[in-house]
């Protein structure tokens, strides 16, 4: 019922919307190598002068670590805690285990602006000074939902007797889960591991509220940039983002492809 | 005690015991103290004071200008929903009837920006349409100068739609997926037209996927705050830059808290109408 010239119209009409999605992140990388002193798009002439300026300035170069830093540590503990719990609501029967869930999938209801402003007065009101972390003890909260959902899947896609099987051959459950269950999850894990740090790489709207002057990760640090300046600097740290989301990208097309990562195919 | 730890039944409780302490301390906690914030009092002079009062809803729910700062958030709200459903359905269509390959082409990079920063992604839209960006540079080529965008509601329409667009070609997608083929083909041999197969049969059975679709989008754009905060500018005032402002500006938290309950209850009730629409769609189904 679908005629052929309406389907090429179709697939026309999908590959502009696609350019149009990838547009922003093409003219920032694009702009980036620009020559002048100004925001100008065509860019003037090549260069990577602004690449080489933005590795100068300190803070961006402090905040790209801390940012690194913050983001490997909170996808490590999110997916650890995720798999902790992801084990308690598949492979067990108890009550109160779907209120349960659903408090663990509530991050992903709540707007994450709300979330940095309610953790913020929550630290204030106990006295307790802001530091990087509570920007971690953020960033494990909205990247749990996922971990325990990865990881869900790929416990529930796994046979669950071979776990019998080792505890009837007498391993200990450290050992079944270990030897047994690990091995078989991996690749669930891997992609909670990965989309809990491009999630927290990524954060602006958590961060903002935690962040300090001392304490300010690059996403953070970009938007307080470009609050008050509007010049191509920002363009070559901003690209360096890209770069590194980009790599995170290709880990998970590798492990197991990036439709599937939201649901679809 | 010791016999209940070492038994199967404490092993699912000590599994959750790491996360759910977390979740206690760092999440619910932090939303009850937001929830008392906001029934406090506040002194430019004296900081919080800790007396009840209702001032803050008062002067978010009554007062003109706020009002209206809640008025634009929903407008800005609905026409982000429905720009993204007029733009997002037809990817949606092309996906039930692309080849394997250009199916994952798509849908690769309609999602992969996703995985980039908002904060960049809105910074090259700020660069497209603000001054000596690539559509003043168009417009001046044409013939009309002094196109610059940047900091208009479009501009912000603009950025959250291009954010926000996947949403709903994905939950579309699901829906389209879900018809049996027979249907629409059905509806073609026996006369109807392909424009008419499309607005009779499939438009009405995705249905469901656009409503869910649409709302995802509403309430995802009520609380972005970096899309409106660049592309808006200073003078464009929706519910989370108006906190962001009274919060950290002002240093008002009791007024902030209070706009942070208000921008809860907004996406927390487009999401009961969510689960609504999805409840009734698996209650026509299984009748069907």
């Amino acid at each position: 019922m679908i005629t052929a010239a309406m389907r090429r119209c179709l697939g026309a009409y999908a590959a502009l919307v696609c350019l149009l999605a990838v547009l922003p992140v093409l003219i920032i990388v694009i702009e980036s190598f620009t020559a002048s002193d100004y925001v100008v798009f065509p860019p003037s002439g090549f260069s990577v002068k602004w690449y080489v300026e933005s590795l100068q300035r300190e803070e961006f170069l402090d905040s790209a670590l801390l940012s690194l830093w913050v983001a490997v540590i909170a996808s490590v503990v999110a997916t650890a805690l995720g798999t902790l719990v992801a084990l308690a609501l598949v492979r067990f029967r108890f009550p109160g285990r779907r209120v349960l869930q659903s408090l663990f999938m509530a991050p992903l209801s709540v707007p994450g602006i709300i979330f940095g402003l309610a953790l913020l007065q929550f630290l204030a009101s106990w006295g307790v000074a802001r530091d990087m972390t509570a920007v971690i003890v953020g960033h494990v909260i909205i990247a749990l939902p996922f971990a325990i959902r990865f990881v869900t899947v790929a416990l529930i896609g796994m046979v669950a007797n071979v776990e019998l099987a080792a505890q009837s051959l007498g391993a200990s459950p450290w050992v079944v889960f270990r030897r047994v269950t690990l091995p078989l999850i991996r690749p669930g894990v891997v992609a909670s591991l990965v989309f809990a740090f491009i999630l927290s790489f990524d954060d602006v709207a958590v961060s903002l509220f935690l962040a300090t002057p001392g304490t300010m990760t690059l996403p953070v640090r970009i938007y307080v940039y470009i609050d008050q300046n509007y010049d191509p600097l920002i363009t070559a740290v901003s690209a360096i983002v890209v770069m590194v989301a980009f790599l995170a990208l290709g880990a998970i097309e590798r492990t197991l492809g990036i439709g599937r990562l939201f649901g679809l195919r | 005690m010791r016999r209940f730890l070492t038994s199967r039944h404490a092993t699912p409780w000590l599994l959750l015991l790491p996360a759910s302490v977390l979740f206690a301390v760092f999440f619910v906690a932090p939303f009850i103290t937001l929830g008392i914030n906001s029934f406090y009092d506040y002194g430019r002079m004296t900081g919080i004071i800790h007396v009840f009062t209702w001032k803050n809803y008062e002067k978010l729910w009554l007062d003109e200008y706020y009002l209206s700062v809640i008025g634009a958030t929903f407008r800005l709200s609905s026409i982000t929903a429905l720009v993204t459903l007029v733009i997002g359905y037809p990817v949606a269509l092309y996906l039930t009837v692309a080849s394997p390959r250009a199916k994952s082409w798509v849908i690769a990079l309609i999602l992969s920006p996703l995985l980039v920063s908002v904060i960049v992604r809105t910074f090259g839209w700020a660069i497209i349409l603000g001054k000596n960006g690539l559509i003043e540079r168009v417009f001046t080529a044409i013939g009309i100068p002094g196109t610059d965008f940047l900091h208009t509601e479009a501009a912000v329409v603009v950025g959250l739609v291009n954010v926000l667009t996947p949403f709903v070609v994905l939950s579309v997608a699901t829906s389209l997926q879900s018809i049996d083929p027979a249907v629409p083909l059905a509806a073609a041999s026996l006369g109807a037209s392909p424009l008419r197969v499309l607005s009779r049969v499939i438009l009405p059975l995705s249905l469901p996927g656009i409503l869910a679709g649409m709302l995802i989008v509403f309430g995802l754009a009520s609380a972005t705050f970096v899309t409106p905060a660049v592309l808006g500018g200073a003078k464009f005032k929706v519910l989370s830059t108006l906190m962001y402002q009274q919060a950290v500006i002002l240093q008002n938290w009791p007024f902030a808290a209070a706009i942070a309950v208000t921008l809860t209850l907004i996406v927390l009730i487009g999401q009961g109408l969510q689960n609504m629409a999805a409840e009734r769609s698996r209650y026509g189904a299984s009748l069907r």
